[in-house]
């Protein structure tokens, strides 16, 4: 009797202990909720991101907040799954209180955060899915922004690299999900406008998770294209380039490739097999551009990270973060329909120059760097980087 | 009997009071923990009373979530039309699946339930137009009375009360025994006259069905379905939370789910290292209760009762 007793006892104190809110949002607070995968698949893109926005808040704190309103993050592992990002959204919501998302990694992760987010009327910004679905008017809602560049933009921009190269016949091996889908679409469609003469005359394919890719190698190969647009993305490119380099793959045929190959991570991790001559993406690169507010963004993620020549995920977390806290200075509240309005058009400036949250469907005007993977001439860093590279802005690019 | 009788009740009673407690985090976190629970129950009547592996049972999880969020969203059915609709699709591709899996027995059985099983994952996968693919399936058209928190807690508490009854009431039945007898001995139960196949064609249908239902109130909470859920880590997981809460008991696979799902959310809460606790956890349970935590439960009241 007794211990069925205690157990009643010990299931009332639980239920009373959750029941009451430790974290009701101060008013002076800006609580954001961060959903970045810290373990599975997406920990490496994950805990980079959460750096970047954690080092913007610790300094937006140590300067005494937005308006006297100190930030608060709260961080829960999304683990790169949508029903987990699902749950944790909602804990962070209803438990702790915030006022904000920011993160989401996956595009499946990034439309599951916006479905809590509409229908808890709670502000998310995605930082990194690139999905254009979420912002489409099938999907889109008020609560929603994107900080990060979409397909179309990323699509788009390869085709006028492809242009540049001045390719007529032009070979696809992209992935086959979604994100394959809505490049080899964006792509497509803009190439046929920039350059109508130019035609696709092969398309491969490999499924998502192989390891084997021979096949579309080989085929990509007797094609007979003047070049190859890709989406193989940075996570997955080394096995890729592993196999395609001793059919003298890179060799033969000239490589644009999206996805993030251009990031200084993969180029490291690679080393002396990451193929010159390749074009292609990165969110940012700590070696360009050369300008004061990049410089000084570089030399903060440089201290706090302790490493001399920084990844480019931060930025995106970084970049997020500056949506919201932007958001909430101009607004002057935390009030979601105040900070909606605000962000709506608002111009900030982020560490790749400035941004523009567009109003109509709230993406922001995020362009990619793209550029040839070349030898790098600084003696300090003996890894690939992208020379020639420039910014394709993405003003025209994202519908 | 009768003490369990009262504990059922004092539990129902205490679930009830849940949304007067006022947190939204707790209401969130109960109704996930019904709906799983009632698919730890549906898989426990294959391993624990049929003792059938199944390595596919998130098949039919994710067949009625799908089947609920585009009958409800692409098709525009009323609610009430759609929800069982939903679950008759499960029950007619259990029953479909089932009558080839049962051809085969043992690992055999199991190997072929994660291929159908996969199988599924797969046309969810590709079938961009119809499930929204790797994307998922977002904004599903839930009725305006289950729009809240609250009503849907309730609502889904029924559900899984008179599922969890109906499938108690199968277990205690002629049926449930003959279950048990296949499970025990196989080849007597056939000389005895039963046929084996199709009780377990009919326990694999049920399993089925019962997981339909959690998963068409699985899309009806979220508002979305996604493909990760037809996975095998699915499988994996119900399977993990009936042996975690004990096989040998029917209420075995609820505690399961119940521990699972709020130490999963709370150690995550606190550690970015959330796996390796879980793993140590898991391990220290099944090393000193290896019979789950109602077989321990059990075994410290004294009980004898199997």
């Amino acid at each position: 009797m007794s211990k069925k007793t205690t157990a009643l006892l010990v299931c009332a104190a639980v239920t009373a202990a959750m029941a009451s809110h430790p974290a009701l949002a101060e008013e002076q607070e800006i609580r954001i909720g961060a959903l970045y995968a810290t373990s599975g698949p997406c920990l490496i893109f994950g805990e980079s991101a959460l750096k970047g926005h954690q080092m913007l808040v610790d300094k937006v704190n140590a300067e005494g907040g937005i308006d006297g309103r100190k930030v608060v993050t709260v961080h829960r592992d999304s683990k790169c799954n949508p029903a987990e990002a699902t749950a944790a959204a909602r804990d962070m919501i209803a438990k702790d209180g915030v006022d904000f998302l920011v993160g989401g990694i996956s595009s499946s992760e990034g439309q599951a955060i916006s479905e809590v987010a509409k229908q808890e009327g709670v502000i998310y910004v995605a930082s990194i899915p690139k999905t254009t679905e979420m912002t489409s008017p099938e999907y889109f809602h008020r609560h929603l922004f994107r900080a990060a560049a979409n397909t179309n933009t990323e699509g788009k921009s390869a085709a006028i690299i492809v242009d540049k190269l001045g390719w007529d016949k032009v070979c696809t091996l992209l992935l086959d999900y979604s994100y394959g889908y809505s490049l080899d679409e964006s792509f497509t469609a803009h190439l046929q406008k920039i350059r109508p003469d130019a035609q696709i005359i092969n398309q491969e394919w490999p499924k998502f998770g192989t390891t084997d890719y021979t096949a579309y190698i080989t085929k990509t190969m007797g094609a007979g294209c003047d070049g190859v647009f890709s989406n193989i993305w940075g996570g997955i490119f080394p096995a890729f380039a592993k196999q395609a380099k001793p059919f003298g793959f890179f060799d033969q045929l000239e490589f644009v490739s999206a996805g993030e190959v251009g990031a200084p991570l993969v180029s490291e991790n690679m080393g002396k097999d990451m193929p010159a001559g390749i074009w292609t993406n990165s969110y940012e690169l700590f070696y360009y551009p050369d300008t004061p507010e990049h410089n000084a963004y570089v030399k903060e993620l440089k201290d706090y990270l302790g490493s001399e020549h920084p990844p480019s995920w931060p930025s995106t977390g970084y970049i997020a973060a500056k949506w919201v806290l932007e958001g909430v200075r101009a607004a002057g509240d935390v009030n979601a329909d105040a900070v909606i309005a605000a962000l709506e058009g608002l111009t900030i400036d982020t560490p790749i120059g400035k941004q523009t949250m567009r109003a109509s469907d709230h993406q922001a005007n995020r362009g990619q760097f793209w550029g040839q993977m070349s030898d790098s001439e600084d003696e300090s860093y003996p890894y690939k980087v992208l020379n020639p590279v420039e910014y394709v802005p993405a003003d025209d690019l994202m519908d | 009997m009768n003490k369990s009788i009262t504990g059922t009740a004092l539990l129902v009673l205490l679930l009830a009071l849940v949304p007067l407690a006022g947190s939204r985090y707790l209401i969130y976190l109960v109704t996930e923990i019904q709906i799983f629970a009632l698919f730890a129950l549906s898989f426990n009547l294959l391993l624990g009373y049929g003792g059938l592996i199944s390595f596919g049972h998130a098949a039919w999880f994710s067949i009625g979530a799908y089947a609920s969020a585009i009958l409800l969203t692409t098709l525009g059915w009323p609610f009430l039309l759609a929800f069982p609709a939903a679950v008759a699709v499960t029950a007619l591709a259990a029953a479909l699946i089932g009558y080839f899996c049962v051809k085969l027995t043992e690992i055999y059985f199991s190997m072929l339930t994660l291929a159908f099983g996969q199988l599924v994952w797969a046309i969810a996968f590709k079938w961009v137009s119809v499930t929204g693919g790797d994307t998922g399936f977002i904004g599903v058209a839930v009725p305006e009375f289950l729009d809240s928190p609250v009503r849907f807690f309730y609502f889904s508490l029924c559900v899984v009360l008179l599922c969890a009854t109906v499938l108690w009431v199968i277990v205690r039945s002629a049926y449930g025994m003959t279950l048990v007898a296949t499970r025990e001995n196989r080849n007597r139960a056939e000389f005895i006259g039963v046929n084996v196949r199709r009780v377990q064609l009919v326990a694999f249908t049920l399993a089925g069905t019962f997981a339909g239902v959690a998963g068409a109130l699985f899309t009806v909470f979220n508002h979305s379905v996604f493909v990760e859920t037809a996975w095998w880590s699915t499988s994996a997981e119900v399977m993990i939370m009936s042996i975690l809460g004990g096989v040998g008991s029917f209420v075995g696979p609820v505690i399961g789910a119940a521990v699972l799902i709020f130490l999963d959310r709370t150690v995550t809460e606190y550690t970015q290292y959330w796996p390796s606790v879980m793993g140590v956890i898991l391990l220290a349970v099944l090393f000193f209760m290896p019979t789950g935590i109602a077989g321990f439960l059990n075994r410290r009241r004294g009980g004898t009762r199997r």
